[in-house]
């Protein structure tokens, strides 16, 4: 019974890299995963985000090998995980809705998945437990049903349980999902905590693009079944590839243009009938009459309350002002295209609002 | 990786899987099959005329045998015309239309039995409600043979109905061998049924429906007309079709109360299996069974049209039996209660009373104990061939243990066969679950002339001793309760508990061992007191099996005692309840128990 695991169960000692190779799951008529290829470093923490519905769980589920995949591979470390059973992948899973077996103690549980390997580093399976609790920060609980706990503590739990047997690679389904906000932020600094001192690979899963950029490495945003754009949270924000990431992650305004003319590092668009004048990185090489699609992040748009000389100028109208405490939302309407900037105070009524051609960035050419 | 064990636990599943296939084969399909082949094969060669001596003759078809029975089609127009002429007087059944006919009378006085009793049930709150709606489900578990027993004593000449009536200067009246009596009877399985049925569907109204019905104007009545009612109709109709799929093929009842004269087409078979004549009792058989299916294809179709989840709904208030203000209106309502309180109780308790009472009387009604003594008498002195109360218990007793170790194990992986999604997984609901719908006749019929009688497979004679064929039967008529137990509590178990466990390192099969059978431990408790049940109540199959042997059990001694006289099979009777009513206290028992031991775990 014991140790019928292929992979070993060490205590993050071993390399754990994680790679998609074209991979597709397809229900019947609908694709749910479409040749998705990503690769996952060692200790890494590797978060997939999207809308409902992009293919993320079931990714993760691939991963975990509680479904197999139509077509591509799957391997840990290189080797090739294709009909490698669940209990023989060496992967911690945690889920939304915690799943703790409701018949077991919060020890028990977390005890369960050393019926079938050692704890790592040769304690017995008691002290293993105990260990855990501590790290979950729950020590002495072991006795409870978990239905006693709340929801926080039995994510705790089944985190640790997860944990318990050593697993290569840890992975997370929308954890978060089902508790309140302020509940929410504790325990993801928890988690990225508890990661970063084990040291384990993670695949993290959530629809939440808040989230996603905060506890990341690096993030990849699904979408449809594909991938959009695999980078760091940084660069996810700041500069998204497609349209999709400019308006999926964080609030932004997308502006769609012809190119009139082009200088070294900068370029000169008209957008409607206004002529903007946006920064031009490395990456992209312009021409003349190319249309461009560029972004500004609200906080980038400045609202003018003086005449100005500013190169960028846009003249628009306050639709609705929401105040959300440390800054405004306000919603304007430019050029019949809507605007969103962030100020201190509500505003109302028309206002002219200016950015910095280095703050636009191009999503894409054609 | 270790070999050996780990390779058997790893298809285990698949293993399960194929035995259980296997068995099903071995104990179901081939002995049924073996029945249809029978039917059409006469002196070694294929042919229908079986078929076409039945459909064509009166006594079966009654009226349509003019038309069938013609031989040409003008002759049939023709017979056809004769009779509209007559203007259809005074016209025969037959007994394929009379068991059609009582069927449609017996799910009339279900529905009108069962719905009064959804009404309390679903609307009334009072001490007990809980208790009477855990108890509908009693009379599908009870001996078929011991309700007629039942009835027998009620309805009988010196029955409690009588003296009841004659005490009160009425009567008397004789209800036995009656189309009346057998209806009742049936109404007393089926209400039950309909009355669940209907319960469940009306609990789960959403009273903030109804709410926004009445406050957009529509009257209480209005509200229970467009709101309620639409909710329950399919209930009711789910209902009535299943009792009168039941009732289609309602042997024990009909055979104990419908005399000579009173016979549906089970019956009859019966009566071709004990003259030896296997060829019609097949033919017959298969004309059953193909109305019967075609009936449990549109109940099926009906009810897969008809599902809904509905959760977290607001449940209606119920209101208090007794009203702490009493109005026309509320005195009203409690009055109809307590009328149907008092055609419930004879109707249900009735029977079973008069069992009890008739077991403990002389027929003018003085206290004896009587025949009771008989039955130990006849176990002392009885000959060979006479039928002894000891053998008949034990022998109830063994092969209930021996359906429980049977259809336990099969039971429990079909549910879980059944409850995982895979191709195909449709395909082997219908198969696991045709038991349901072929009669234990058919079964029986089929192990008789297959293995008990011998076959000859490769050279090799098979011969199964009828004990084990009896088992068979009961086995394979007592797990599907098994998985309909089983299979709810599995399917909305969470699938991530199941897929936590795999991930820390459990294989498919320690998943069941460790997580999904402790968390659905009630239902098999629940099942195994159902094939239990099932297996001491069974009739049907063993009827068949047993003739002629010593196998028989407590229904076939009671049926033997009740063709003679009434009370010894009342005592009988009684007996068979207390052996079941025990059964299943100890079962509960002995699962609470380890119900605890897997909650400690």
């Amino acid at each position: 019974m014991r140790n019928n695991a292929v992979v070993d169960y060490d205590d993050g000692g071993t390399m754990t890299t994680i790679e998609l190779d074209t991979i597709s799951k397809r229900y019947g008529e609908t694709t749910a995963v479409d040749e998705i290829s990503l690769q996952v470093s060692d200790g890494e923490f590797f978060t997939l985000v999207g809308p409902s519905g992009c293919g993320k769980t079931t990714t993760l589920r691939l991963i975990a090998g509680f479904e197999s995949q139509t077509s591509g591979a799957i391997r840990f470390d290189g080797r090739e995980m294709t009909g490698v059973p669940p209990e023989e992948r060496g992967v911690g899973v945690v889920f939304q809705n915690y799943a703790l077996f409701p018949h077991m103690t919060v020890a028990k549980n977390i005890a369960y998945g050393l019926r079938f390997t050692d704890p790592p580093g040769g304690v017995s399976v008691g002290d293993r437990v105990t260990e855990l609790l501590e790290l979950v920060d729950l020590p002495g609980m072991g006795d409870r049903d978990p239905e006693a706990l709340s929801g926080g503590q039995q994510q705790r739990v089944a985190l640790a349980r997860a944990l318990a047997p050593g697993p290569d690679l840890l992975l997370l389904d929308e954890p978060m999902s089902a508790l309140d906000a302020q509940l929410r932020e504790q325990l993801r600094v928890q988690i990225k905590q508890i990661q970063s001192e084990l040291g384990i690979t993670t695949v993290y899963v959530t629809h939440d693009q808040e989230e996603a950029l905060s506890i990341s490495d690096r993030v990849a945003v699904l979408n449809g079944g594909g991938v959009e754009q695999i980078a760091t949270p940084q660069t996810i924000y700041r500069e998204p590839q497609t349209p999709f990431v400019a308006n999926f992650i964080g609030d932004n305004n997308l502006f769609t243009g012809t190119v009139e003319q082009v200088a070294a590092g900068t370029a000169r668009v008209s957008v409607a009938q206004t002529v903007v004048h946006i920064g031009v990185s490395a990456d992209h090489s312009l021409t003349t009459g190319d249309r461009v699609t560029f972004c500004i992040r609200p906080e980038q748009l400045q609202v003018q309350t003086q005449e100005t000389t500013a190169t960028n100028q846009l003249v628009a109208s306050v639709v609705e002002s929401e105040f959300l405490g440390e800054t405004t939302r306000v919603h304007l309407t430019w050029e019949k295209q809507e605007l969103r900037l962030r100020t201190t105070d509500p505003l109302a009524g028309e206002v002219t609002v200016t950015f910095a051609p280095e703050h636009a960035h191009i999503v894409t050419v054609n | 990786m270790s070999a050996g064990g780990s390779w058997v636990e790893k298809h285990l599943l698949t293993l399960c899987a194929i035995a259980t296939t296997g068995l099903l084969v071995l104990l179901f399909f081939y002995p049924v099959s073996t029945v249809f082949v029978e039917a059409v094969r006469v002196d070694g060669a294929f042919s229908l005329s079986a078929f076409v001596e039945i459909l064509t003759d009166e006594f079966y078809v009654g009226e349509l045998a003019s038309i069938t029975g013609a031989g040409s089609l003008t002759a049939a127009i023709d017979a056809l015309i004769q009779r509209a002429a007559a203007g259809f007087a005074d016209p025969r059944m037959g007994v394929i239309g009379f068991t059609a006919y009582q069927a449609a009378l017996s799910t009339l006085l279900s529905v009108a039995i069962g719905l009064p009793a959804a009404w309390i049930l679903a609307r009334f709150e009072f001490r007990g409600r809980k208790t009477i709606r855990s108890l509908t489900i009693l009379p599908f578990v009870l001996p078929s043979i011991m309700v007629a027993v039942g009835f027998v004593a009620t309805f009988g000449a010196n029955g409690t109905l009588n003296r009841a009536l004659g005490l009160v200067g009425l009567g008397p009246t004789n209800l036995l061998f009656t189309l009346h009596a057998i209806v009742i009877a049936h109404a007393f399985y089926n209400a039950p049924l309909i009355a669940r049925i209907t319960t469940a569907a009306w609990e789960s109204v959403d009273a903030r429906a109804i709410e926004t019905a009445r406050s957009l104007g529509a009257s209480p009545w209005r509200a229970f007309y467009d709101v309620v009612f639409p909710q329950l109709k399919p209930a009711i109709v789910m209902g009535a079709t299943l009792t009168f799929i039941f009732t289609f093929a309602s042997f024990p009842i009909v055979l104990a109360l419908g005399g000579y004269q009173l016979a549906t087409i089970e019956v009859f078979i019966y009566r071709q299996l004990t003259n030896l004549n296997y060829t019609e009792a097949a033919a017959l058989a298969t004309i059953e069974l193909v109305i019967s299916l075609g009936l449990l294809y549109a109940y099926l179709r009906y009810e897969d049209a008809q599902r809904t989840l509905r959760r977290g709904i607001h449940t209606q208030p119920r209101r208090q039996l007794i009203p702490t203000a009493w109005s026309l209106k509320t005195v009203f309502t409690r009055i109809s209660v307590a009328g149907y309180t008092v055609v419930a109780l004879l109707v249900f308790v009735g029977p079973i009373a008069s069992m009890i009472i008739a077991s403990l009387t002389t027929s003018d009604g003085s206290f004896t104990l009587s025949h009771y003594q008989f039955l130990l008498e006849r176990q002392t002195t009885g000959a060979s061939f006479q039928v002894r109360p000891l053998p008949a218990i034990r022998n109830s007793l063994i092969f209930a243990v021996g359906t429980l170790a049977i259809a336990l194990p099969m039971g429990v992986v079909v549910s879980i066969l059944t409850t995982r999604q895979y191709r195909g997984r449709k395909v082997m609901d219908a198969i696991a679950m045709a038991p349901l719908a072929v009669s234990g006749i058919i079964v029986g019929l089929g192990l008789l002339r297959g293995l008990v009688f011998g076959v000859e497979i490769a050279g090799w004679r098979i011969a199964v001793a009828g004990s084990l064929a009896i088992v068979a039967a009961h086995a394979v008529s007592a797990y599907p309760f098994v998985t309909r137990n089983v299979t709810p509590g599995l399917a909305s178990l969470d699938r991530t508990l199941i897929e936590s466990a795999r991930s820390l390192g459990a294989t498919r099969v320690r998943t069941v061992i460790d997580i999904e059978l402790p968390l659905v431990w009630t239902g098999v408790v629940a099942g195994a007191a159902f094939a239990f049940a099932i297996s001491i109540g069974e009739f049907n199959s063993t009827i068949v099996l047993a003739t002629g042997s010593g196998e028989y059990t407590m229904p076939v001694a009671i049926e033997r005692y009740l063709g003679r006289r009434l009370g010894p099979a009342t005592a009988m009777g009684c007996i068979l309840l207390v052996v079941t009513a025990l059964s299943f206290v100890i079962i509960e028992r002995f699962g609470g128990d380890a119900e605890q031991r897997g909650g400690g775990l």
